[in-house]
């Protein structure tokens, strides 16, 4: 665990990985602490639609008249918990069948990898929209079906880091020696694919951003009138040639949050590439 | 004209300068070939939703704006509404009503040519009519001619037909003035549907484009434009940027948002519709707590109908009083306009026990300032702590589920007799609140033999049950906008929404 740590550490001296976290904190302050910065309620129409920015209204007011400020530093929140909820699920599952299909192998191996497949031929957002559109909206649904839909790419990569950790002579005495299956994968191959699961792990979390705030946008994700960053670019569009600070807004946000967890994420996969592995 | 370029011919070092290039020739080559039209043969060039559903026969079961409007121009019937709303005679030029008025006798005009050079007769009425009138073909239009007998509708002669009614009926002229009711050709259809209108189809597919020409033989004025071309965008925002391009002359669909981003760019103006076009918010009264009246009039008391007018639709609307549009030449009714009364809402909502009330209204977001319009009604209801939540669904869903929604945003396009016939009677299909008010069927009753003042009088009386005891939140009439090029000239305003039927003095073109 240390080794994995110095790993972090290592990559977080790069100057990639200090903007990315540079951008993560702004987005990460204005997440938790923008609720309490609010000049008006998000949801109240203050002004007349689409105005432009003045004293009262810093960023202008939206399509319906609401303050487009208040709107951003209340709209991260939900974004944010549902990325990290579809993240988390969709590693855990990955992780789950990734692990299982590698230290199993054989026939498990086969039966789970083109279960994956078949899963990995819908594309992330296709897989959703089926379901919500059949099932209905709601953030939770959303979140665990991006999830889901994370699942087949996580575990593919977590069964080729596993194989040869699997094969390792370390595993293969705790095999020996008769150490149940679930302990034989939590602690002896589960720390050896460490690395390359906090790669996918930061990977994912910026994916699991663009594709819920993509949902909002097409309107199957965070339902109005709650304010939302996806949800505020789709709103505002038709009003772009006229006032393009309720769009351009949220899009920074977004795009700040998504570069971030992006330029982190791929200074920990290098420097896990250079060391290859070693600690 | 702009000489077009056969091969741009980029190198490596240009290719992006030669594209850019490239696009503005390509736009420019585009114009020109509008001007060559001249007086008498330019073409119109209209944006419209897509419907890759539609076909050409006017008489389909569930139709949407674009067929409607490529109807408008290929399909007429005995009467019609001019651009006031006010009913002019089309193919009947007299219907005369026995005593008891359950029997009518229309005159048809003389002289008419159907578009394939035929003529227009008596049998081609009565053929059209008993198509209308059968239930198995299900035509959208059948509510408002249900009281009409199919069997004894007779051809007296080339040019008088006779229909029998089941139940006496007053406003037979305005009736068949609906864009529902078209007379077609004996025999054509629903496949190859032949009608009397003053252009014809020349190219059609469904879900893209039509091009109508058009047609010499026509009896009435006859358009300056020597044709109409439909062509079909998914969403109103490709419209405007069609229209930005010069790709279209006219977008028939634009939010008022869309509407004040094009004004003034490139010489584009906007064609707005004032008329008696509703946006409502539908609260079905089989499904608690709308079923009880307290509820329904608290809501009606929370919603700030200028705020509406403002946010909702950019002020392209005017505050209405909870009760559909009346008749442009009726004097309006004299009963106080609601206003916004939070204390009053919440005093309702008390005695009824709902206190905490939430719900989720549902819109498919079809039309312009639907979602706006439920979002500013939820705004306006959290002020007396009532939760409601905007539940967008795409178009399919929202009507499949019809009729069953609790409380839902639904539009009103048609005139106030259709709609008191096939919207506010019990048992209508477009009847999605399942309002059953007893007073008003009474008195619908009267309104369906009144004719003149009386008809007016009854109308007021029939909005202020509405008023009191509807099932409709109608805060706004909206405005119908349609931005178009300036060099498109002599377009009308209709009170009706429809503006692209009245084509006949428009130009294109300097």
């Amino acid at each position: 665990m240390n080794g994995n740590l110095s790993v972090l550490g290592r990559a977080m001296r790069t100057g990639q990985a200090r903007l990315g976290l540079v951008l993560l904190s702004v987005v990460g302050f204005v997440v938790l602490f923008g609720h309490f910065l609010m000049p008006y309620a998000p949801d109240t129409i203050v002004g007349q639609p689409l105005a432009d920015p003045d004293g009262s209204f810093l960023l202008g007011t939206d399509i319906l008249g609401r303050d487009v400020l208040s709107r951003l530093l209340d709209g991260g929140l939900t974004l944010s918990w549902m990325a990290v909820l579809a993240a988390g699920l969709g590693v855990f599952l990955g992780c789950l069948v990734g692990l299982t299909a590698a230290y199993r192998g054989g026939a498990v191996d086969a039966v789970l990898m083109r279960a994956m497949d078949v899963l990995l031929s819908f594309p992330e957002i296709i897989f959703v929209l089926l379901f919500v559109s059949m099932l209905g909206r709601s953030t939770l649904l959303t979140s665990v079906l991006v999830g889901i839909a994370f699942m087949p790419g996580v575990s593919r990569v977590l069964r080729g880091a596993a194989l040869p950790v699997v094969a390792s002579e370390y595993v293969l005495w705790a095999r020996a020696n008769g150490l149940p299956p679930r302990q034989v994968l939590l602690r002896e191959v589960l720390p050896g694919v460490t690395s390359p699961l906090m790669v996918e792990t930061g990977m994912r979390l910026v994916w699991a951003v663009a594709a819920i705030a993509s949902l909002s946008y097409l309107g199957f994700g965070i339902a109005p009138p709650a304010a939302d960053w996806g949800l505020m670019v789709g709103e505002n569009q038709d009003g772009l040639s006229v006032a393009p600070l309720p769009v351009l807004a949220p899009i920074t946000l977004i795009l700040m949050m998504a570069l971030g967890g992006n330029l982190v994420a791929e200074s920990v996969a290098r420097t896990v590439g250079r060391t290859e592995g070693k600690r | 004209m702009t000489r077009c370029p056969t091969s741009p011919g980029p190198t490596r070092s240009t290719r992006a300068l030669a594209a850019v290039l490239a696009a503005a020739l390509l736009a420019a080559c585009s114009a020109p070939d509008r001007a060559s039209g001249g007086a008498g043969s330019a073409t119109l060039r209209i944006a419209a939703a897509t419907d890759p559903g539609e076909t050409l026969n006017p008489y389909a079961s569930n139709q949407s704006p674009t067929q409607q409007l490529r109807s408008a121009l290929l399909y007429e019937g005995l009467t019609r509404l001019d651009p006031t709303g006010k009913v002019d005679w089309a193919l009947a030029t007299d219907m005369t009503p026995n005593a008891d008025l359950t029997e009518w006798t229309i005159k048809l005009r003389s002289g008419v040519k159907f578009s394939d050079g035929s003529d227009f007769t008596s049998a081609d009425v009565v053929s059209s009519i008993k198509y209308l009138r059968d239930p198995a073909h299900a035509v959208q239009g059948l509510a408002f001619i249900q009281t009409v007998d199919a069997n004894t509708v007779t051809a007296l002669d080339p040019l008088t037909v006779r229909v029998g009614l089941s139940q006496p009926f007053g406003p037979f002229k305005d009736i068949w003035a609906n864009i529902l009711l078209p007379m077609t050709k004996t025999g054509t259809a629903p496949a190859k549907p032949v009608g009397t209108g003053p252009f014809s189809v020349k190219t059609f597919t469904a879900g893209r484009q039509s091009t109508l020409a058009r047609f010499d033989g026509y009896w009435g004025d006859k358009p300056k434009l020597g044709a109409v071309d439909i062509v079909e965008y998914e969403s109103q925002q490709a419209q405007a940027n069609a229209l930005l391009s010069k790709q279209v002359d006219i977008a028939s669909g634009a939010s008022p948002t869309i509407a004040k981003s094009l004004a003034g760019k490139d010489g584009i103006q906007l064609l707005d519709s004032k008329g008696d076009y509703t946006l409502r918010i539908g609260l079905n009264t089989t499904v608690a707590p709308f079923d009880d009246m307290r509820v329904r009039q608290a809501l009606r008391l929370l919603i700030d109908r200028d705020q509406v007018v403002s946010n909702a639709f950019g002020g392209y609307a005017r505050v209405a009083n909870d009760h559909e549009g009346g008749t442009p030449q009726c004097p309006a009714p004299d009963f106080p306009q609601r206003k916004q009364d939070i204390q009053q809402a919440k005093k309702l909502l008390a005695e009824a026990g709902q206190s905490n009330l939430s719900f989720a209204i549902t819109t498919d977001g079809l039309l312009p300032g639907m979602r706006e319009l439920a979002q500013v009604f939820a705004e306006n209801a959290a002020k007396a702590g009532v939760k409601v939540e905007v539940n967008v669904v795409p178009v399919p869903e929202l009507l499949s589920k019809w009729g069953k929604w609790p409380a839902f945003v639904d539009f009103n396009p048609i005139p106030y007799l259709p709609t008191v016939i096939g919207t506010l009677q019990p048992d209508q299909v477009s009847n999605a609140t399942h309002w059953d008010n007893a007073n008003f069927i009474k008195l619908s009753g009267e309104l369906f033999q009144a004719t003149g003042d009386r008809q007016c009088a009854v109308m007021n009386q029939l909005h202020k049950i509405e008023n009191e005891q509807g099932s409709m939140i109608i805060p706004a009439f909206v405005d119908v906008l349609m931005p178009y090029q300036g060099s498109v000239q002599g377009l009308v305003t209709d009170v009706n929404g429809r503006p692209l039927s009245f084509l006949t003095n428009v130009t294109v073109g300097s």
